[in-house]
Formats: C-alpha cells, sequence, structure tokens
C-alpha cells in the first residue's frame, strides 16, 4: 500500500520521474531521493488527469515545499480549490467561507517555511478574491483584514523587517481595499520607523500610504515634521533624507523651504551629514547658485565620498555644461 | 588582500555545476534552464568553453536544451525542467525558461532554425496582460496569463521578443505603448524602479526596467539622472563621516566597502555589483563608479578560493551558486578585468555570443 500523509495512492500507477528525452544525458543531472521521486511521479500521475481531490490537495503542499518555484503547481492547487468551490456553491453548502479561510491559514504555514517565494504571494491574492466572490458574494468589505491578515504579515515582518515580497504585498492588500487612509497603516509604519529609523521599506510604504492614490488629503505640516523629527534622530541616514525629496517632490513642496534645516546638518566638520550636504547641491542649483554646488561636489569627491568621486566630478563638470 | 583571481577554480565550479548534481539540489529542479544559462555564460566569459568542451559535449547541451522545448499548434517555447513532462495543463512554458534556453543556445553557437519564432511570438504575446505588463506563463485550461508581474518578466519579454528580432511588422506584436507606460509608472521617488507603483526602490528590479526600455528604443539616458543618482548610491562606503551609521545601522558592515547592495541600508551583495553596473553600462555611465572597490569586494569578499565561484555575500556559512559566480564575473568583464571576454549588458551574454547572434537569419 503507497500511503502519503494520511491519504492512499495504491491505486496511482508511477510513470517514471525522467523524461525519455533527457534519457542519458548528464547535463544538471539531479541525482533525486527516492523519496522525492515517488512523490512526483505520483503527483504528475494526478496531474495528468486532473485529478480534483483531497488527496491531491494534500500532495500539492508536499510537492510546494520540495519545489516550490514552478508555476505548474500553484496552478494545479488552485484549480482544485477552484472546483471544490465551485462544487459546494451549486450544492449550496455553506462551508465555502470555511474552505477558503482554511486555504488562507495554509497559505500562512507555506509562506512561513518559503519566506522568498515569488509565486505564493500571488497565490494568496487569488485566494482571496476567490473568498470574496464565493463566500462574501463580491462584498470585499466582508473580509476580515484584521483577522485573516495582520497576523501572519506580522510574524513575518518581525522575521524580516525588510522582506520585499510582504512589503509589496502590503501594498497590494491597501490598494485592493482601498485602505490607504487607515490609521491603523499609517500608525504601523511609525512604529516600525521607531523601531529601526533605517528601515527603507518602510519609509517607501509610507509615501505609498500618503501619496499613492489619486486624491491624496496629506497633513503636509505634521508629515514635515515627522521627517524633520527623524532626521534629528540620526541625521546620516539616507533614507529619511530621500523621504524628505520624496515627499516634497509629490507635494509640489519646493526643497528650498527647508535650506535652513538642511544646513544645520552641513556647518560642523565633526557632525557633518553627506545626504545633507548632497540635498544643498541641489538647492544651489535650484537657486542657480553655480559655485557653491560645484564646492559641495569639490567636497563630496575630495574628501567626503570619494568613492563616488567620478560620479560628483561628472556632476561638476554637467554644471559646467549647463 | 590578495586580489587573486581563481581562475581555473571557476572554471570547474561552472563545470561541476553542469553535471552530475547531488540531491541537495532537488528544490532547484525547476531553475535548470537558468542554471545551465548561468553556466555556460560564466565559461563563456571565461573564454574557455571551447577549451573544456568537445564538439560532442557542445552537441549535448543543445540536445539538453531542446529537450525541454514546448510545441503545440500555437505555441513554442521552453520549460525549466522536464519534470511535469506530459501533465497536460500543468506543463506550460515560461518566459524564464524560454529567454535562458534562447540565450544558452547562442552561446553554444546554435542558429535556432528550431525554434518556430511565430509560435513563440505568440506566447509572449498571450502572456501580456491588460496594463503592459506580463506573466510568466499561461494558465492553460484559461489561456490567460498566470503569476505575478513586475520587470522581471517585462525583461524577459522583451529579451525574448529581441533575440527573435521580431520588430512586428508580422502583424502581431506587444502592446509596447501599454509595456512603456507600465514600466515607467514603477519608478519611485528616490529614482530606482520597485516591484509595483511606489513600491520599494530595487536594484534588480531597476536592471529589469532599464533592460526592457532598452529592448523597445525607450532608453533615453538623458531622462534617468535620478535612476543614476539612485544605482551609484548603492555601492557602500562606511567611512570616517558615516562613523554614526556603523554604529547604529544594524546592516552596515565595513567589509561590504566597495560592493553594492539592493536598496539603501542593506548589506552588500554580490549579485547587486551586477544588477548596478550594468543598468549603469546601459545608460553609458558605468565609469561612474569606483571599480577598483568593487573589484575589491568581489575578489576578496565573495570569492570562493576553495570552491570556485562567488557566493551571495561575504557571511562565512555562504557557499557559492552559479547565478552569483556568473553575475561577479559578468561585472568583472564590464570592468574590463583581464581575461575575460567582454560582455553584452543586455542580453548578459559575452561579446562573442553576441557577434554570433547578429549573424543569425530567420526564414519565416
Amino acid at each position: 500500500m503507497r500511503t502519503f500523509g494520511n491519504y492512499d495512492f495504491s491505486d496511482v500507477e508511477p510513470i517514471p520521474l525522467e523524461s525519455p528525452r533527457t534519457e542519458g544525458s548528464t547535463v544538471c543531472k539531479i541525482l533525486y531521493s527516492n523519496e522525492f521521486r515517488e512523490l512526483m511521479s505520483c503527483m504528475k500521475v494526478l496531474m495528468m488527469k486532473n485529478e480534483i481531490s483531497e488527496r491531491a490537495l494534500y500532495l500539492t503542499y508536499v510537492i510546494i515545499h520540495k519545489v516550490s518555484a514552478h508555476y505548474s503547481i500553484w496552478q494545479y492547487r488552485y484549480h482544485i480549490l477552484q472546483h471544490f468551490v465551485e462544487q459546494r456553491k451549486k450544492e449550496n453548502n455553506e462551508s465555502v467561507v470555511q474552505v477558503l479561510q482554511e486555504e488562507l491559514q495554509e497559505c500562512s504555514k507555506m509562506v512561513l517555511n518559503i519566506q522568498k517565494n515569488y509565486q505564493i504571494w500571488h497565490y494568496r491574492h487569488l485566494i482571496i478574491e476567490l473568498l470574496i466572490k464565493y463566500g462574501y458574494d463580491g462584498d470585499a468589505r466582508k473580509y476580515s483584514l484584521e483577522k485573516e491578515e495582520y497576523p501572519i504579515l506580522s510574524i513575518m515582518l518581525t522575521k524580516d523587517e525588510k522582506n520585499y515580497h510582504v512589503w509589496s504585498y502590503k501594498r497590494w492588500l491597501v490598494k485592493r481595499f482601498n485602505i490607504y487612509d487607515s490609521p491603523t497603516e499609517l500608525t504601523f509604519t511609525t512604529n516600525m520607523l521607531k523601531n529601526d529609523v533605517r528601515n527603507n521599506s518602510a519609509w517607501s510604504f509610507r509615501l505609498f500610504l500618503l501619496f499613492g492614490y489619486d486624491k491624496p488629503s496629506v497633513d503636509l505640516k505634521s508629515e514635515f515634521d515627522f521627517v524633520k523629527k527623524q532626521i534629528k534622530r540620526s541625521p546620516t541616514n539616507p533614507s529619511s533624507w530621500n523621504y524628505l525629496r520624496g515627499i516634497c517632490d509629490n507635494s509640489g513642496t519646493s526643497l528650498c523651504k527647508f535650506k535652513q534645516f538642511i544646513s544645520s546638518f552641513t556647518e560642523n566638520d565633526e557632525n557633518i551629514s553627506i545626504p545633507a550636504i548632497e540635498l544643498l547641491a541641489v538647492i544651489y542649483i535650484k537657486e542657480n547658485d553655480w559655485e557653491k554646488a560645484n564646492g559641495i561636489y569639490g567636497l563630496l569627491a575630495d574628501k567626503l565620498d570619494p568613492i563616488r568621486s567620478n560620479y560628483w566630478n561628472f556632476k561638476k563638470l554637467n554644471l559646467k555644461i549647463d | 588582500m590578495k586580489n587573486e583571481f581563481y581562475r581555473k577554480k571557476h572554471v570547474s565550479f561552472f563545470k561541476r555545476c553542469l553535471g552530475i548534481l547531488p540531491e541537495q539540489y532537488e528544490d532547484e529542479t525547476s531553475n535548470m534552464m537558468a542554471f545551465v544559462y548561468f553556466c555556460l555564460t560564466g565559461v563563456d566569459l571565461l573564454k574557455e568553453l571551447e577549451n573544456i568542451y568537445t564538439k560532442n559535449d557542445i552537441n549535448d547541451f543543445r540536445r539538453w536544451i531542446y529537450s525541454h522545448a514546448f510545441e503545440t499548434e500555437a505555441y513554442f517555447g521552453f520549460r525549466g525542467s522536464v519534470i511535469y513532462e506530459n501533465t497536460g495543463l500543468y506543463d506550460p512554458p515560461d518566459l524564464s525558461a524560454t529567454t535562458f534556453a534562447i540565450l544558452s543556445l547562442i552561446t553554444l553557437g546554435d542558429n535556432l532554425t528550431n525554434i518556430n519564432r511565430k509560435k513563440v511570438m505568440r506566447y509572449v504575446i498571450k502572456c501580456q496582460r491588460e496594463d503592459g505588463s506580463f506573466a510568466q506563463c499561461l494558465d492553460m485550461s484559461l489561456q490567460k496569463p498566470f503569476g505575478e508581474s513586475d520587470t522581471r518578466i517585462c525583461m524577459l519579454a522583451t529579451m525574448v521578443r529581441s533575440l527573435l528580432k521580431w520588430d512586428g511588422t508580422k502583424g502581431m506584436d506587444i502592446d509596447v505603448n501599454k509595456l512603456y507606460e507600465y514600466v515607467n509608472s514603477l519608478k519611485t521617488y528616490d529614482g530606482g524602479f520597485g516591484m509595483d507603483k511606489f513600491g520599494e526602490s530595487h536594484s534588480g528590479l531597476t536592471f529589469c526596467a532599464l533592460c526592457t526600455l532598452y529592448f523597445v528604443n525607450k532608453l533615453d539616458s538623458d531622462n534617468f539622472s535620478d535612476t543614476v543618482d539612485f544605482l551609484v548610491h548603492r555601492q557602500v562606503c562606511y567611512n570616517k563621516y558615516r562613523a554614526r551609521e556603523l554604529s547604529e545601522n544594524e546592516y552596515a558592515d565595513e567589509d561590504d566597502n566597495g560592493g553594492f547592495n539592493g536598496r539603501p541600508n542593506k548589506y552588500a551583495d554580490t549579485c547587486y555589483a551586477f544588477w548596478c553596473v550594468g543598468s549603469l553600462k546601459l545608460l553609458g555611465k558605468e565609469k561612474l563608479v569606483d571599480f577598483s572597490a568593487l573589484q575589491n569586494f568581489l575578489l576578496n569578499q565573495t570569492q570562493n578560493d576553495l570552491l570556485g565561484g562567488f557566493t551571495k555575500t561575504n557571511m562565512e556559512e555562504d557557499t557559492p551558486d552559479p547565478v552569483h559566480s556568473m553575475l561577479a564575473i559578468a561585472a568583472l568583464s564590464i570592468m574590463k578585468f583581464s581575461g575575460l571576454d567582454g560582455l553584452n549588458p543586455g542580453f548578459v551574454i559575452s561579446e562573442k555570443a553576441f557577434n554570433h547572434w547578429k549573424s543569425i537569419k530567420f526564414d519565416d
């Protein structure tokens, strides 16, 4: 009897894993373990038949942990779920919501095991859409972010506070559920930055919340106060300076308004901030004060930031061309 | 600082990876076409392809690649692995494998006569979404794009189109304007490109965005001064004027000096040396970075003197892999490091392979 987990696969006639087309070739030939061979060859048979069953669903879960990067396995798992849900809907079975909520729990388990995978987050989008469509009759407001999303996102960002996939997924959620204005989200970035003011992902996310949609209603004064406070906390951190420039650009505020503030981080050689002095050069250029901008680029090239001396000298040269 | 380049060990490393692999590589099964591309290109940049492989070996590689071909009435493409062969709906080609297969075939001197480029393009066109972006593959039952979208996949789609010298004059093409709009919408406030609108700039995704624009002839280097600024700032330098960063930033490491990171306030990583310097090369601005500091980082921090190849970071537990090894060598090649072939920065193949590609003609 052949079993995987609690499921019986005795009726499945395994087929060889290797293609006859690559037989005899030693090019990148992986010496698969017996366990892998058995699982994969069984999986292939089920896929060939497009079997829609609990045991097939279980097997995809096991395979995803073995080889998560292949799209086929995600497609198959999605098709199985989709069939389950459509079937239950036809039968007026009320377990649709439960089935999909369980799948989201499974997703969370999977993502904890395979943290840097491209496919899983997109798959999660698909499951959420299924739940809204079949479980909530298209009403996205019924989907509970507090219950389904925030716990797993919090765990993920505690494990790696700069996980690119997770932040990108968070942006998708905000957009999908139109919660740009949510105080929860803005407070979340404030707290992330409180923990680490150098978390560039958190800064980017904050700008997305404030300017990522059509009608921003931003309290600019408090935002500028916020970023100035963060800059004072660690004046040499490039992320907060980039953010200052970012909100200026996005709100149509002139950077020159901050000249005095920026200058205060450029005067004392002991406490000089390179990102500040770079911004000061940008202001001088805006003010057509080429000579002072030239001086800054010279200082950066020769003293403060010689690793980028080619770049600063190039900027100098371009000043003269202008 | 030894600054030694372990040329022979790198050749052996790639050669080992192109042979029989232990079961630890099981989780890489579906990436084998990428694996082959990175290794062959690595060997080729080291100018050793013809020295270590016989004509028969080269033919074996070509046969192996073509054994991953997928063809139906409508479509042609390649799979990353034959592991799902004959599973019908679940055995679609994908744009990564298709790109890596064609690039590898060019490096091997193949004339691509066995590739039905019209069918490839039909598949690529089908993978484009309404917003101009691309998916890696189709859901074959719905004939609809499946999977995430980002600039990586835009790059693959446009690279395949360029590799096949497709110009749309046959009345069938991707929607270049929509693609252009999509890619432009991903530019962020600090000049790089991210994965989604108002996302976080990322050097790798920036390379893919610039590459996409390059392939559709929309890369006007005068329009990217903010992107250049983002890219040159990725070269790590913790000097005395950044002393507070070194003490307060958890991700700051003096040993990273000269290397490149993918995002502000992250560790340096071998592959970003290529994503940044390659991006700048596409813009004709590679000389704005400090070559000798970068070489120092690659040769003394992430080069593996025992196994050959390069590791991702300078952490002790890291082991070399084909992606980081090849990208390190590609970055060195852009910097004209001696003994390496030149690099075509768009296709990321050797000059020699690129010249062969130029000679390829398609009959249809």
